[in-house]
């Protein structure tokens, strides 16, 4: 030790000499902490044995702390350069070292709390490990350093069996190893010979071939880094080949597991058993895949996650995604979601969806459901006030004035808080049906303005007056009707400025739906408009006629829109004639005429490009004033559907129908009323040798009485050579 | 030149056909293969714009978010929409009929009902995410904020501070 000690005295003038220039007066600080030994403990801790053991020359006080020092670090590297192969003198004087020390130490009261080895391959080879065994510590960590070997080598410290050494191994709660050799049955004897074992590390370890399972009842933490059978990370060529089974890890308290695997090291995987399965809740999986050609077996993967059912925190890395997983994780999922609620559990955007098609005050109401619901309203995009839902359901929906205040409160406090939420309104209805006008319009007024501020691109205003109807004037659109595309109003009167407003500022409008509105206003234009519902009063009731309108000013209401596809029509509007004009995109109509009242109209001109047409309600009372403009041929009608019509006598429709369509596929005549006589024409061979339906494929007749349409089959079976190709179908209903 | 136009016209038709019953595979998560027509197929808009982007209708088209009970479920749905038209009266009113009875099985079964509903948004199937959440809404409408929890088991966590906030501003509720 002689060496040592000169040495030493060295490094405690240059030690003193540092202290002196960052304390004051030079006095010994350290050695004058309170409670010394914990406190220079902590400190020793850090250091290496052989550091710890210098300090005792450094004074009497020093004399023999290092020996009640609860932690053993012995470092090779200070003994001789680490896998550098030190010569026989440094061999020997670090084996003279460990074992004067380890003499003392199992002398002491204080017994090694930690044990930690920092040796190269050469070092563990020879045999520092079983003189360990004089200092049972509760921490063992054994770091081989080891050389990249070359293949077919392994050389690292073989650690001995647990059952020979039980009474060492008792105390342990920690052990890190790395590149150690582990016995067959090492992880089996884990449970038995060290019971309190809580931490466990295997970092490049090496297993043989009997290696199955590591099985411990008391471990917390498992770290296993390339960890596995036939060799570590270095290993080469060794390894069993016939070895099959996965590394099975047993540890019913497991609650942290952090798994880094190659397809080399650990081919067969790592799977958990059930009894491991319920603690877990962190794990971390990385699989390298780098460096190696082989990959992983299919369902490794799958095995390692299938045990993670409780999990709060997973790290996956590496990992293929593969159905078997897909499965594992599935089988798993239900655990935890099956008892709780599932509708809570839906992604915010489909609660939204589902809330868009409840009213507004259910809708709010579902904020009191729990905390999930709480602002869900707030942002759905779609807004439905509906004053029936505060309408006590009766005959006339006679509105109490209580229910009226509550209605104005809704209406106010929804609107204030829809408009103060970023997320935006889609769609905003607006229905009121109080049938007596007892509400201001002044606060209707408001509503609107409010609801189109929020720039919703469709709007729903529906009134049920019973007198008259709302007059929608344009200031209360305001200028956020911009980004209006579509507008459905009923019952409600517009004006001539109601139309400017439209082609001036909803510039975007798309569709437009007007029911039994009231319309002071001459035409009906718009550039970009494609849907337009246009519906009249179902009833006719004298009542119903606009009050104050001039009627006779607007004999005739013309619809001109270019962009027009969609025309669904419910005539008559306002007991005026409908004026088509402008409609070259048209595809497909629907007109409906009123069963009872007689209209004017002269569309068919509008019609020659449609694909589609659905004709209802055609009666004798309809004039068709075909002579007036010229007539176009309906070059691309393809399906047509007569409903419910009752041609007169000698009907042109159904001529200039079947002699004008060279392209009609499918006719369907649904309940019609065809009386004898009303197709007279057949008989005339001129207009027979017109008609014109080569590609007519097949006609459906769906009939109450077969007499109502006897004089159609009739029609169909005369002009049959000029539709070669048809299928009549009859069906009674 | 007219016959030449007809059968120009009839190759267009040809090929619409073959289009029309092209025969498109759908692989759930469990990794079983449904095979759909087309038209079936195109119900969903996800799967639409993948075959009209020239995807690998060959291939097929995995869903990991869909198992195979639901899938089986939502194809039965898209091939009523999608294999037929509906022309006539009551053509509709049998589509309208199924829908009905479609709806109504799924709603006995909840969690079933979600996972269609789930499915049915990935998918960006309009018409069965009609059906299905006017379904759950259905239940809920004309019910108490205490029955829709029972209905639902959902948990009241609100706290007293929560309630109070909520009675304070909305008055309505």
């Amino acid at each position: 030790m002689e060496p040592v000690a000169k040495r030493h005295r060295r490094r405690q003038r240059h030690r003193s000499g540092g202290r002196s220039t960052s304390t004051t007066g030079g006095e010994d600080r350290l050695g004058a902490l309170p409670d010394v030994r914990a406190d220079v403990r902590t400190v020793m801790s850090f250091m290496a044995a052989r550091e710890v053991v210098r300090t005792c020359v450094l004074s009497k006080r020093w004399r023999h702390l290092w020996r009640s020092a609860p932690f053993l670090n012995l470092d090779g590297a200070e003994f001789m350069p680490l896998l550098g192969g030190g010569s026989p003198g440094e061999w020997e004087r670090m084996d003279g070292f460990v074992t004067t020390l380890l003499r003392l130490r199992s002398r002491d009261e204080t017994a090694v709390d930690s044990f930690r080895l920092f040796v190269d391959h050469l070092g563990a080879a020879r045999q520092m490990g079983p003189r360990r065994r004089r200092a049972p510590a509760t921490v063992l960590e054994i770091n081989v350093v080891t050389p990249s070997y070359p293949p077919g080598h392994y050389d690292g410290y073989t650690m001995p069996d647990l059952i020979i050494t039980s009474r060492a191994w008792r105390r342990l709660t920690r052990l890190h190893l790395s590149h150690a050799w582990l016995d067959g049955g090492f992880g089996e004897q884990l449970g038995d010979g060290c019971p309190l074992l809580e931490d466990l590390a295997l970092r490049r370890c090496a297993m043989a071939p009997g290696f199955r399972r590591i099985r411990c009842g008391s471990l917390r933490t498992l770290v296993l880094h390339y960890t596995g059978c036939g060799g570590g990370d270095a290993g080469g060529g060794d390894e069993e080949e016939e070895e099959e089974e996965t590394l099975v890890i047993s540890a019913p308290r497991l609650a942290s597991v952090r798994v880094k695997i190659t397809s080399y090291a650990c081919r067969h995987g790592v799977s958990f058993d059930g009894s491991t399965a319920d603690s877990l809740v962190e794990a971390s999986i990385r699989v390298g895949r780098r460096r190696r050609r082989r990959a992983l077996p299919t369902g490794v993967e799958a095995v390692l996650l299938a045990g993670m059912v409780n999990v709060t925190t997973l790290e996956l890395e590496g990992l293929a995604y593969s159905a078997s997983m897909a499965t594992a994780r599935k089988r798993s999922c239900p655990d935890t979601i099956s008892t709780g609620d599932r509708l809570s559990a839906l992604p915010d955007a489909l609660l939204h969806t589902i809330l868009s098609s409840l009213k507004g005050r259910q809708m709010v109401q579902t904020s009191v459901l729990s905390k999930r619901w709480r602002h869900l309203w707030r942002s759905v995009p779609c807004l439905d006030i509906d004053q029936r839902e505060f309408a006590a359901a009766s005959e006339n929906w006679a509105i109490s004035r209580s229910d009226l205040e509550k209605f104005e409160d809704f209406a106010d406090n929804v609107l204030a808080y829809r408009c103060g939420s970023p997320a935006k309104l889609d769609t905003f209805r607006l229905r009121i049906c109080d049938r007596y006008h007892s509400l201001r319009s002044s606060d209707t007024d408001r509503w609107i303005r409010r609801g189109l501020k929020c720039s919703p691109r469709e709007f729903h205003l529906h009134f049920d007056y019973r007198y008259d109807s709302y007059l929608l004037e344009m200031h209360k659109l305001g200028s956020n009707s911009g980004c209006l595309t579509k507008l459905h109003l009923t019952n409600v009167s517009l004006h001539e400025c109601f139309m400017e407003h439209i082609t001036t500022v909803c510039t975007l409008l798309e569709v437009l739906e007007l029911n039994r509105c009231s319309l002071y206003l001459q035409e009906i234009t718009h550039p970009k408009l494609k849907n337009l519902v246009l519906h009249g009063p179902a009833v006719y009731d004298e009542d119903e006629l606009p009050v104050g309108a001039n009627a006779k000013c607007y004999k005739e209401l013309i619809i001109r829109a270019p962009c027009l596809t969609y025309l669904n029509l419910v005539l008559p509007v306002d007991m005026r004639q409908i004026s088509l004009k402008e409609m070259p995109s048209l595809v497909r109509a629907s007109i409906r005429f009123s069963v009872v009242f007689p209209c004017k109209c002269n569309f068919l001109n509008v019609l020659f490009n449609v694909t589609s047409l659905e004709l209802s309600g055609f009666r004798e009372m309809v004039r068709l004033e075909f002579n007036q403009v010229e007539f176009h041929a309906f070059k691309n009608l393809r399906t047509l559907l007569l409903d419910r019509c009752r041609p007169s006598y000698n009907n042109e429709l159904l001529r200039h129908l079947l002699q004008n369509s060279p392209n009609l596929e499918k006719l369907t005549v649904h309940c019609c009323k065809f009386s004898k006589g009303s197709l007279e024409w057949r008989k005339s061979s001129q207009h027979k040798n017109q008609v014109n339906c080569r590609k007519l494929k097949s006609t459906e007749i769906i009939y109450k009485d077969i007499d109502d349409v006897r004089e159609l089959v009739d029609l169909l079976l005369d002009v049959s050579g000029h539709l070669p190709k048809n299928t009549i179908a009859l069906t009674k209903i | 030149m007219a016959s030449g136009s007809g059968a120009a016209a009839a190759a267009a038709d040809a090929e619409e056909k073959e289009s029309g019953s092209r025969m498109i595979t759908l692989t759930s998560n469990e990794g079983k293969a449904f095979v759909v027509t087309e038209a079936s197929a195109r119900q969903s808009a996800t799967i639409r714009s993948m075959v009209d982007d020239g995807g690998c209708v060959d291939k097929g088209f995995p869903l990991p978010n869909v198992d195979s009970k639901t899938l089986a479920r939502v194809i039965q749905y898209s091939d009523e929409h999608g294999n037929k038209e509906p022309h006539t009266v009551d053509e509709r009113a049998a589509l309208a009929k199924f829908d009905r009875d479609f709806i109504a099985e799924l709603d006995a079964d909840k969690a079933f009902l979600y996972d269609v509903t789930m499915a049915a948004n990935y998918l960006h199937i309009q018409g069965l995410l009609a059906l299905t959440t006017q379904c759950v809404a259905d239940t809920i409408k004309g019910k108490t904020p205490e029955e829709i929890r029972t209905a639902f088991g959902i948990e009241y966590d609100l706290t007293a501070q929560d309630e109070k906030e909520i009675k304070e501003e909305d008055t309505h509720a």
